[in-house]
């Protein structure tokens, strides 16, 4: 198990009162398992797993990620903002449903930038072959706003996985494109989990990647 | 509609930052416009109304000064010269030693003019005036004077100027001038369209140089009383400046208000596309706009009005603001503040305006040079100069800015810093500068006049302070030291050298002057800048008596004192004299001359430490008079140039602040389109931090690039302020000084504003997307 989220339930201000999201939600994933959480529009799929990249804090539970090679677990909660930033730099790659990409970075910059955060220099070939793998080669200097949806999507992914992180998380990352594109995305999430076994989970309606994962977790 | 109008009432409060933002724009500009022009019309009204000469519109000054010369005139006009002229008076004037103090009478033929304008408000003090040998004493300096027995005083009256108004057989019995007339004052008989325009902006026909016509007669000289009288055209330019500078804070706004609607449109162009999809016209659209900011002016008119009535208040600069004056005051920024949002809420809407060709650009650039030009060379008038101004701010919104723009955004992508986030920082400025245009322009228009005004008024307040050292060498002054006897102070232990001057009033050609006559020797070639040639006679004037008559050293001065003839002596110097009001002449001290004024000061120069011990001795001797130590009055100028120009600052300061406001509401604006891109480097693990400091070193270089834009203006304006608007509305000269630590405030203050109306709306995003 490289996963662990117990009893974990999330609310959020909702007009004059507060809504729960996630209700004493717990699961488990096992280490190299590419994962999807489904359910309906507004189930909290997102908040779901912003919970389990540590980008925001649960109200009740627990979450622990436990690294490849570590005997320890590390608890998203008993971690302080400074230690759950360098986590999630260090250990996290993030795609969206949009807005993926620095706007004022080129599409080479914006892979380079994760690399020179964690100070990891030295994956900078392998990420910008994963570039040309991506046929992003004729765009490396251009910026995202002169990319397609499909282009900037699969610049996202090289972002994500360039300081090949232990965990990859995909917010519906083919919420904006076309069915071909889709396949295309999720075909390339799946090579990349493979490459480098991370452990992928992904927020999505879409059916398409169910084809890909070992294990579903519904919401409802 | 009313849908409609709740939709936009919503969308309005749902940005309460947003709306206090543009609301505290408005009321900044508003609050401006009310209070220059409350004290303008304050300062004009102070100097026009009161004195006689304000009901006159020309003077004929009578060489000869013989009364015969005033009847000659009368029965010309009688038999029907001068059809315009409606009313007439015989003028004598002179000097009354009151207090030891020269004090000006005006003696005036109450009878001669039944119809005049000027109204004394009581039939009977009018009577007495004629009838009883009496004056009326103006000015509140002199109210605690002892009068000589010969001078009976009617009544005291409040007046910026100080004076005496007798009727004339008293005057002239009291100058001992018995039969001789100095003038006549003449009536015009229409109102001049342009006297209207004074209540709308007081100053404005002294700054458009507006005049009435000119009227001639054979053998006669007649001057218009506007130039006769330098003070009013003097108070006018101050008036006319001050308006200008708080029009500023209103263009200023209008860039605001343009932005702030601009974006608005942007960030609801896809719900007004769906409001027009559904049947909802664009006319409707824009008339809530439009009622928007009709209610928004509104609201800040109301603000800004008792935000100025208090201030006006409480800075004692207007003891009673009259009710009109604020009236009119407040509708005119009604009007202006409406005009402005208006324009801004059209113009948004009116994309293809914003879209301009290169050959409409061009055209423009050419006709904004020539109108630089024409302000710079072809005119004289303070509106000339304005106009030079205006073209310099007009050149830099349509062709500076833009080119440096788009500069910027060819060249920034090419330059790579190593690191990344500094290129992040780089490009998100290019873009903030590209997106944020008219809020740019705005602030670099605001820094600019900053820096206008404080480069002006510190070379102003260098020259003057290097004027004061020399004019005010160690000593002490004696006012209204007719009873002292220089012989006697001369041998006190510590006394130097005891100077005289003898002061009073004369006509020049151009109208009155003051005249100080004294020995002109090295002492007071020093002190007057003057390289001292004991070789050459003359008279020295001011720049105000050489701008005038358009003369030159070595020139010949007429000049005509109190019951003689013109002198003519020929111009040997022509001195500074910042701050002064008036016309100066000095004259070399003679016999002649001084018995035609009065010698109402002394100056005492005495070894450095005897100052304290002669200053007592001085004070306990004479105790009528007023001892001032030179130090003092040194400090005392440079404490009231200071007071001057607090109220240019102000408004300075004030369009800077509602300039802040703009870039605070654009940045705040582009700051919420960013929260997207924040979330996305705070993933990537950005902690806050490191987001703040981003936001702020993005900020710091959007501040650089708008004080560097704004610095070239700024020059610009302060070398037309310094060489063209001071010569024409004050007729003294200054030189440029740039000093850095000058040039520095107002850069380190727009830096500071830049920094800090960027950096704030970051922590407002930051807060409500935790």
């Amino acid at each position: 198990m490289v996963i662990h989220v117990q009893s974990v339930s999330k609310k959020f201000p909702d007009g004059k009162g507060e809504r729960w999201v996630i209700k004493d939600v717990s699961f488990n994933i096992e280490p190299h398992q590419a994962t999807v959480i489904r359910g309906p529009s507004g189930v909290g799929k997102t908040t779901l797993l912003n919970l389990i990249a540590g980008l925001i804090q649960p109200d009740n539970g627990e979450i622990e990620l436990i690294l490849k090679d570590s005997a320890v677990s590390t608890s998203l909660n008993r971690l302080n903002t400074r230690e759950l930033l360098r986590f999630r730099r260090d250990h996290i790659g993030f795609v969206y449903q949009f807005f993926n990409l620095v706007p004022t970075l080129t599409v080479q910059e914006n892979v380079l930038l994760p690399l020179a955060l964690t100070k990891r220099e030295h994956l900078r070939e392998q990420a910008l072959d994963r570039l040309q793998k991506l046929g992003l080669q004729s765009h490396l200097n251009a910026f995202p706003a002169q990319l397609s949806g499909g282009e900037q999507q699969r610049a996202a992914i090289a972002r994500a996985v360039a300081h090949e992180p232990q965990f990859l998380f995909a917010d519906e990352p083919t919420g904006n494109l076309d069915a071909e594109n889709s396949a295309e995305v999720f075909k390339l999430l799946w090579d990349e989990h493979e490459r480098l076994g991370t452990n992928l989970v992904v927020a999505t309606h879409s059916d398409d990647i169910g084809a890909y994962a070992a294990r579903t977790i519904h919401l409802a | 509609m009313i849908l409609l109008i709740r939709s936009q009432w919503r969308d309005l409060i749902s940005r309460p930052i947003v709306l206090i933002a543009l609301l505290a724009n408005l009321v900044l500009a508003l609050f401006a416009i009310t209070v220059v022009h409350v004290t303008s019309h304050t300062l004009v009204h102070e100097f026009v109304e009161g004195p006689p000469q304000s009901s006159y519109h020309y003077v004929v000054p009578f060489p000869d000064n013989r009364e015969s010369s005033y009847f000659r005139l009368r029965e010309r006009w009688r038999a029907g010269e001068l059809p315009e002229i409606v009313g007439m008076v015989p003028v004598v004037e002179g000097n009354l030693e009151i207090g030891g103090r020269a004090i000006p009478l005006i003696g005036i033929d109450l009878i001669s003019d039944s119809q005049a304008t000027f109204d004394l408000r009581d039939g009977q003090i009018s009577t007495h005036l004629v009838t009883q040998d009496s004056v009326i004493v103006f000015g509140e300096d002199l109210v605690n004077t002892t009068f000589p027995n010969d001078i009976k005083v009617l009544e005291f009256r409040s007046s910026a100027q100080t004076f005496l108004l007798a009727d004339i057989a008293t005057a002239q019995n009291l100058l001992d001038r018995k039969g001789e007339i100095d003038a006549a004052w003449l009536r015009y008989n229409q109102v001049p369209v342009w006297e209207w325009m004074e209540h709308l902006s007081p100053g404005i026909s002294t700054g458009l140089g507006f005049s009435r016509p000119e009227i001639s007669l054979t053998d006669l000289n007649i001057e218009s009383m506007d130039f006769w009288q330098p003070t009013q055209t003097f108070v006018g330019s101050i008036a006319f400046n001050m308006g200008l500078l708080g029009m500023l804070a209103v263009l200023v706004s209008g860039f605001i208000v343009y932005e702030s609607t601009v974006r608005s449109i942007e960030r609801r162009e896809q719900e007004f596309d769906r409001l027009q999809a559904i049947g909802v016209s664009v006319l409707q659209i824009r008339s809530v706009l439009i009622l928007e900011a009709t209610a928004l002016v509104l609201s800040s008119v109301l603000v800004a009005a008792i935000l100025a009535l208090v201030f006006l208040r409480q800075n004692s600069l207007i003891i009673n603001v009259p009710k009109t004056t604020f009236l009119i005051a407040t509708s005119k920024g009604l009007v202006l503040g409406m005009s402005t949002a208006l324009i801004g809420v059209i113009l948004a809407f009116t994309r293809q305006l914003r879209k301009v060709s290169w050959l409409v650009l061009v055209l423009g650039v050419v006709a904004t040079v020539a109108m630089l030009c024409f302000g710079i060379w072809m005119t004289t008038t303070l509106v000339g100069a304005y106009l030079a101004v205006f073209a310099l701010c007009v050149l830099h919104i349509i062709a500076l800015t833009p080119a440096i723009v788009r500069f910027l955004d060819a060249f920034l992508p090419r330059f790579k810093p190593k690191s990344l986030i500094s290129r992040i920082n780089v490009r998100a400025t290019c873009q903030h500068l590209k997106q944020a245009k008219f809020a740019t322009i705005a602030f670099s228009l605001a820094i600019a006049t900053a820096i206008g005004i404080t480069l002006m008024v510190g070379s102003l307040r260098t020259d003057f302070i290097k004027l004061l050292e020399v004019r005010l060498p160690p000593g002490i002054q004696l006012r209204e030291a007719s009873a002292a006897d220089p012989m006697i102070i001369r041998q006190w232990t510590g006394v130097e050298e005891v100077r005289e001057y003898y002061r009073g009033e004369g006509n020049l050609s151009i109208g009155k002057t003051d005249v100080i006559a004294t020995s002109l020797d090295e002492f007071e070639a020093r002190r007057f800048g003057y390289e001292y040639d004991i070789d050459r006679v003359g008279v020295y004037v001011n720049e105000k008596v050489a701008a005038q008559l358009q003369a030159n050293v070595g020139d010949d001065l007429e000049l005509k004192l109190p019951s003689m003839t013109p002198i003519d002596l020929p111009i040997i110097h022509i001195f500074k004299s910042y701050g002064e009001m008036s016309r100066v002449v000095l004259l070399p001290n003679n016999q002649v001359f001084s018995n035609q004024l009065v010698r109402d000061r002394l100056l005492i120069v005495v070894q450095p430490d005897s100052i304290s011990a002669i200053e007592r001795k001085l004070q306990e001797t004479y105790p009528s008079a007023t001892v001032l130590n030179h130090t003092e009055i040194r400090e005392q100028a440079v404490h009231i140039f200071n007071r001057t120009f607090a109220l240019t600052n102000l408004i300075a300061l004030i369009a800077v602040a509602v300039a802040v406001i703009g870039l605070f509401n654009s940045a705040l604006a582009m700051q919420g389109a960013k929260r997207a891109e924040y979330r996305l480097l705070n993933t990537l693990g950005f902690s806050r931090l490191a987001l703040f400091r981003q936001s702020f070193t993005q900020s710091s270089l959007l501040g650089v690039v708008c004080c560097l834009l704004s610095v070239p203006l700024g020059i610009g304006i302060a070398w037309i302020l310094c060489e063209l608007v001071n010569p024409r509305a004050f007729q003294w000269t200054i030189s440029l000084h740039l000093a850095p630590m000058t040039l520095g405030y107002p850069l380190l203050l727009g830096l500071s504003a830049a920094v800090l109306a960027s950096v704030l709306p970051w922590i407002f995003v930051s807060r409500s997307s935790k």
